[in-house]
């Protein structure tokens, strides 16, 4: 189909709107239950039993619990990609890209914020963090910044969903009455008069502007949790532009899996073309290039030296226990995918799939190797300490409640895509009125064709 | 393909580690147990102390939570004197009062007995141990401080006899254990034997230091200890920078130019929600107008 063809706003609503799970989709969603359910059945064993059903022990006290935190936290960051960086640049082709990176910024930041308390051995103190809060502690800034990064990515993924309310409360009048009346009550009386416009306008833009600070406040202070302590591995003053930059790079991965999986399931090949593809890919090289200079900065400098405490933690991880993981990781998650979306034949659809994949889980790897072995190497010997606590093994129950949280955010993603619109439809007709595409207008070249 | 590598690598080096780990006996098969038995006479009272371990993987490791009781007097007529349980260093203790053995005659007979133990064998160890005497005066002559030591052993009829030769080495307390004062002194022919204290050991914010005399593994009166707390150290006047505005003080002590900073922050952040949730009241009611 021809993406030139101006789309009849009636075809563009219809295509866009939310619409039932299909046989697929329930599926898709009992597995996500089943794993968070299993994953809940473990929490509540924790609960009971507290700490000790984990491999967390005196010396390792961050496990992957912390390593997923840091995981979900990384990729909510995509969210101030699309929504911030690149409007505020005037980038035209994000459009239908924003509405999902807000989704899974939103999904992501909760259950960062809900790891965090899971890794608490007495969750029901969560409150004295806030109560007895030391203002000097990067804790305290994490919670502050993780609170006020949620608030702003659910204000951002709100404000624009606006006028797709209008819409659906509006013309859905055959869902059910508890639907119709969270479509009437989120819509917000919006009327679509131009005095609404401007003030809907002015607040995404204000937003706009104030998230990406908050987004590199947010994992700058999530990297401080590590810098500012004095650990081999963790004690550089390039962790916070690492950080930021792998989380960008993991956080333009994800949004490319999601839409290549919304673009197969719900048909919207006329939407998200081959065009985005490309331009995601060539996004994902950028992030990746500059991902890869914090690492050579990272691991290539204290490996020059070699001092004697970083040393024993760098040979773990180049050649000791940890080797095949990071190079696995480094290779696999990094070289890999910069060398294949370089050429053009490896930003189709289908192959930057696996390779957002291939991103993803070695995001979440790089921050399981970031974490952890570090532990390992304390500056007070482990004497007089049993053999098992020099090394961390998660638990059964570990990997069950962090694949439920997995799952859980997954989870979230679903049920927004279940009951709100995945591409701004408004927006997507103003922008096809001129009839054409703003993208292709402005960038003056051809789109590519594609048969569905 | 990719997947596969990284859950591979990632449990390779989780079940290399697992490998390790497995060092525990098997359930039904009770381990030889090994004890070793020491006593400690410190001032009037008696420490007894008893380590527990086993052979395991052909390497001998301490072992906790073995039960143990000690006892005093011959086999005949043994008194039990207390219960122990070993900890993490294999170590179990019983601090024993000079009248807790008053009936006994010396040599005094200690013993200890790990039994009732599910996984390890039975064990007995006993030590017998001569009554000694170790007097610690400390005294300044012309601002030289002076500790001096006498020495001596009980005879078959109660009598303190001097102990020549005896090595005996001065400690102060320390935080994490005995800090040595000088090289070990032998006594002379009347069981005395002088040091010469040092005057710049920092002690409190008085100066108090607890010096220690000690007798250790002696052939004939075993390990003797005694100690005395005296103003001999250096005062020291602790600074107590967490009553100081820092950034390591605790939350009441908060630096004045961070509190400004973070709070003009989310004064500042919080403030532009505040107003883009006022924006959305606004559109709420043009919606309404209209």
């Amino acid at each position: 189909m021809d993406i030139n063809k101006v789309q009849s706003n009636e075809q563009i609503e219809k295509d866009l709107m939310p619409r039932a799970f299909g046989p697929y989709g329930k599926l898709w969603v009992v597995f996500l239950l089943f794993i968070g359910g299993i994953g809940l059945y473990y929490y509540v064993q924790q609960l009971r039993h507290g700490l000790v059903v984990t491999g967390l022990r005196d010396y390792t006290t961050w496990g992957i619990y912390i390593a997923n935190f840091v995981f979900f936290v990384a990729i909510s960051l995509v969210g101030s990609l699309m929504s911030a960086v690149l409007k505020l640049t005037n980038v035209k082709w994000r459009t239908p890209l924003t509405r999902i990176s807000e989704m899974i910024a939103v999904a992501a930041i909760m259950f960062a914020g809900l790891i965090i308390i899971v890794d608490m051995g007495r969750p029901d103190r969560f409150l004295n963090v806030i109560f007895h809060a030391r203002i000097q502690s990067p804790i305290t800034w994490d919670v502050i910044v993780i609170t006020t990064y949620l608030f702003i990515s659910m204000l951002l993924l709100y404000l624009p969903l606006l006028p797709d309310l209008a819409i659906m409360r509006d013309r859905f009048k055959t869902i059910p009455k508890w639907q119709q009346k969270m479509y009437a009550f989120m819509a917000n009386n919006w009327k679509g008069t131009s005095e609404q416009h401007k003030i809907l306008n002015k607040s995404v833009m204000l937003l706009s502007v104030m998230i990406i600070p908050v987004a590199f406040g947010i994992h700058t202070v999530t990297s401080w949790l590590f810098a500012t302590t004095l650990r081999p591995g963790w004690d550089s003053t390039n962790f916070g532009p690492y950080f930021i930059s792998g989380a960008f790079m993991v956080g333009a991965g994800a949004v490319i899996a999601t839409m290549f999986v919304f673009r197969k399931f719900y048909g919207l090949h006329k939407y998200i073309t081959l065009d985005h593809f490309d331009k995601m890919g060539r996004l994902l090289v950028l992030l990746s290039l500059v991902y890869l200079y914090f690492n050579v900065n990272e691991y290539f400098v204290p490996a020059y030296k070699m001092k004697g405490s970083e040393s024993a933690h760098l040979k773990e991880l180049f050649t000791g226990a940890y080797a095949p993981l990071f190079w696995s990781v480094q290779i696999g998650g990094m070289l890999i995918p910069i060398i294949v979306l370089l050429f053009k034949k490896g930003r189709t659809p289908l192959i930057m799939f696996v390779i957002s994949i291939m991103v993803i889980v070695g995001a979440w790897f790089k921050r399981f190797l970031i974490v952890i072995p570090t532990l390992h190497h304390p500056y007070f010997p482990m004497d007089q300490a049993p053999e098992a606590w020099s090394h961390y093994t998660p638990t059964f129950a570990e990997w069950c409640i962090t694949g439920g949280s997995l799952a859980g955010a997954l989870l979230i993603v679903t049920f927004l895509v279940r009951y709100f619109p995945i591409i701004p439809v408004e927006e997507t007709i103003e922008e096809q009125k001129g009839g054409t595409n703003e993208l292709n207008i402005e960038r003056g070249y051809q789109p590519q064709i594609e048969k569905i | 393909m990719y997947l596969l590598v990284l859950v591979l690598c990632f449990f390779n080096q989780g079940f290399a580690q697992a490998e390790g780990e497995d060092q525990s006996p098997e359930a039904n098969e009770k381990l030889s147990l090994r004890m070793s038995f020491d006593v400690y006479k410190i001032n009037d009272d008696y420490k007894l102390v008893a380590k527990a371990r086993v052979k395991i993987n052909n390497r001998y490791q301490f072992i906790s939570d073995v039960n143990v009781d000690f006892y005093t007097g011959e086999s005949d007529a043994q008194i039990h004197l207390g219960k122990g349980v070993t900890n993490e260093k294999g170590e179990a203790s019983l601090i024993v009062k000079s009248n807790q053995i008053s009936a006994q005659t010396t040599p005094y007979a200690f013993s200890v007995l790990a039994q009732n133990n599910s996984k390890y064998d039975d064990e007995e160890k006993s030590v017998m141990v001569n009554s000694g005497q170790l007097k610690m005066d400390l005294m300044e002559e012309d601002s030289v401080k002076t500790v001096k030591l006498f020495v001596g052993a009980l005879d078959s009829t109660g009598q303190v006899v001097p102990m020549e030769d005896a090595s005996c080495q001065l400690y102060v307390k320390r935080l994490f254990g005995k800090l040595p004062v000088g090289d070990a002194e032998s006594t002379d022919e009347e069981g005395q034997v002088t040091f010469e204290f040092p005057g710049d050991i920092p002690g409190d914010e008085k100066g108090n230091i607890t010096i220690i005399a000690s007798i250790a593994e002696n052939e004939v009166i075993g390990n003797i200890e005694t100690n005395q707390i005296m103003a001999w150290g250096q005062p020291i006047t602790e600074e107590y920078f967490f009553s100081k505005r820092e950034l390591w003080s605790a939350r009441a002590n908060s630096p004045i130019s961070l509190i400004i900073i973070v709070n003009a922050v989310l004064i500042g952040v919080w403030g532009v929600i505040f107003y883009i949730f006022l924006e959305i009241n606004r559109i709420h009611k043009i919606g309404k107008i209209s």
